[in-house]
């Protein structure tokens, strides 16, 4: 009875963020301008960013730490594995004060909130998309050939979208109340970055350990990011780990409706 | 002859909870069968009001009497604690200045931002842009960025765009009271309009004159009741009644 109450308020949750997808795209474009273009250059160091982090890393493994084994050239493994890590993070966090970044509107205006970190969200996949292409430049001039397979990024980009969906209504809705939530978010995804197969491959993992960090779902993002652009691997090589994906991301965005919805009547009271 | 009510408060109370901190907030909002320590501050209570078709209702009341709150409620930004409020059409809530404007944006990409979020679509927009434009007056100032905006320029924005885009209702709360002559006289223009259109104005001001001017209907308000809904003229008498304030002569010989 109450499964059936909270199925059908979500669905009407949703419903009512689909009627509202114009403005989201009209926000979006107005988000990402105010971010990206209106300072100069804004564009540029949003880009340059994620690519002198890869360096630093492609260098301190590459001269350092050496002795790295990897199907393809290491920078390249680095390269697929750190922008999906990268777009995560940093949408996890702009979505996470979204509502706060929106609050002039929230006690003056009575419209979709929910909308919000949607917005944020589209507006760091307009950088994605930027970044990609980069990337895709990178790996031809490095003689990595393209595959029917780099259409697939398009999956994992979606699922990643899904998964922070859910997980950002959570968190956005949650830090107005609780400022103390960027700060758990910040040392979470440190955590992340380093249990997460960015700079290390999970075959080096042994067996009995490797479950533990299947369970992240990043993992599974990251790994699908380097089967399509490098190894041309489709997903349904990993029936568990898609099963398992897809599993958690319902439960986020089952949570984040619920809580969403639950602390919105008090949104204007509060930022 | 009765028009149709378009605003029906009925039986509304607002409670605020006041808690030392916003955990415990969150806490309650989430798990509200756990009742933590928190203090009640009731800033609407019992209150009805039907608001009619037409009415352009002015709405008196001292500093934190619970005239904003009993907007905001209007406006759907928050919701009642006990009661129910229902509005008939498209409603525009101009609450305080700058309502709901980008800092960051120009003032001429806010009236799209603005507009967007309120769900009115882009191209009917776009046909009004010039009137809104010319209405606002400002100069080459709507290609600068809102942050940029003195508080009189905000309202002037503000009130041309919330009025250019033809809302059923509107409601203005104090927004008028920083604009300059000219803009006022401009602005009452636009109100005696709107009321020959039949359309609904809440009007909050501190300014008497204001309100004997432009309302057909007032309410007085104080600590979140509704002490009386008649004429303008009666209202204002009582509201001096109940407040009298000096006058400036009394607080020049107070000095002396």
């Amino acid at each position: 009875m109450l499964i059936r109450r909270f199925f059908i308020e979500g669905i009407d949750f949703l419903k009512q963020i689909y009627l509202n997808r114009f403005i989201i795209l009209e926000l979006t474009k107005r988000d990402f301008k105010t971010k990206y273009v209106t300072n100069l250059f804004g564009l540029s160091w949003a880009i340059l960013e994620p690519l002198a982090m890869m360096s630093i890393l492609w260098f301190v493994f590459t001269y350092i730490r050496t002795g790295r084994h990897t199907e393809v050239p290491f920078p390249l493994f680095l390269l697929a594995g750190l922008i999906a890590y990268d777009f995560f993070n940093k949408t996890l966090n702009s979505a996470t004060r979204g509502i706060s970044n929106y609050g002039f509107l929230i006690n003056k205006v009575n419209f979709r909130a929910a909308i919000i970190p949607l917005v944020k969200i589209f507006s760091e996949l307009i950088l994605h998309f930027i970044i990609l292409l980069i990337v895709a430049l990178i790996l031809i001039l490095n003689g990595m050939p393209v595959t029917i397979y780099w259409l697939q990024i398009f999956y994992y980009l979606f699922a990643m979208t899904f998964l922070l969906t859910g997980i950002t209504w959570l968190t956005s809705s949650v830090t107005l109340f609780f400022h103390d939530m960027n700060y758990i978010i910040t040392i979470i995804m440190r955590v992340l970055f380093f249990f997460t197969p960015i700079f290390w491959e999970a075959k080096n993992i042994p067996e009995q350990y490797l479950v533990y960090f299947r369970l992240n779902p990043l993992y599974y993002l990251v790994n699908g990011y380097r089967d399509s652009l490098l190894y041309g691997i489709p997903f349904w090589h990993h029936k568990m780990d898609t099963l398992y994906f897809w599993l958690i991301s319902m439960t986020f965005l089952l949570i984040g409706v619920v809580v969403f919805k639950r602390l919105r009547p008090f949104f204007a009271e509060v930022v | 002859m009765s028009k149709p009510a378009v605003i029906e408060i009925n039986n509304v109370s607002k409670r605020f909870k006041l808690f030392n901190n916003k955990k415990d907030q969150a806490l309650e909002a989430l798990f509200p069968f756990i009742h933590r320590k928190h203090k009640n501050f009731f800033a609407i209570r019992d209150f009805s009001l039907e608001v009619n078709e037409g009415d352009i209702l002015g709405i008196i009341g001292r500093n934190g009497s619970g005239k904003s709150t009993l907007m905001k409620l209007v406006a759907g930004v928050i919701q009642p604690t006990t009661g129910t409020v229902t509005v008939k059409g498209n409603l525009v809530p101009l609450l305080e200045l700058g309502s709901g404007f980008h800092r960051e944006f120009t003032g001429y990409e806010n009236i799209y931002f603005y507009t967007a979020v309120l769900g009115y679509p882009k191209k009917k927009v776009l046909e009004k842009t010039k009137e809104i434009i010319e209405f606002a007056d400002i100069g080459d100032f709507i290609h600068q960025p809102l942050k940029n905006y003195s508080s009189g320029m905000k309202a002037r924005l503000a009130f041309a765009v919330s009025v250019n885009i033809d809302p059923d209702i509107l409601i203005l709360d104090e927004v008028l009271s920083v604009g300059d002559s000219v803009f006022k006289e401009k602005s009452f223009e636009k109100i005696k309009e709107f009321f020959d259109n039949g359309k609904t104005i809440l009007f909050v001001s501190h300014s008497m004159d204001s309100i004997k001017k432009l309302c057909n209907r007032a309410i007085l308000i104080d600590k979140g009741k509704l002490i009386m809904d008649a004429d303008p003229e009666q209202v204002i008498e009582k509201y001096n009644a109940l407040y009298p304030g000096k006058n400036i002569k009394a607080l020049i010989t107070d000095l002396d």
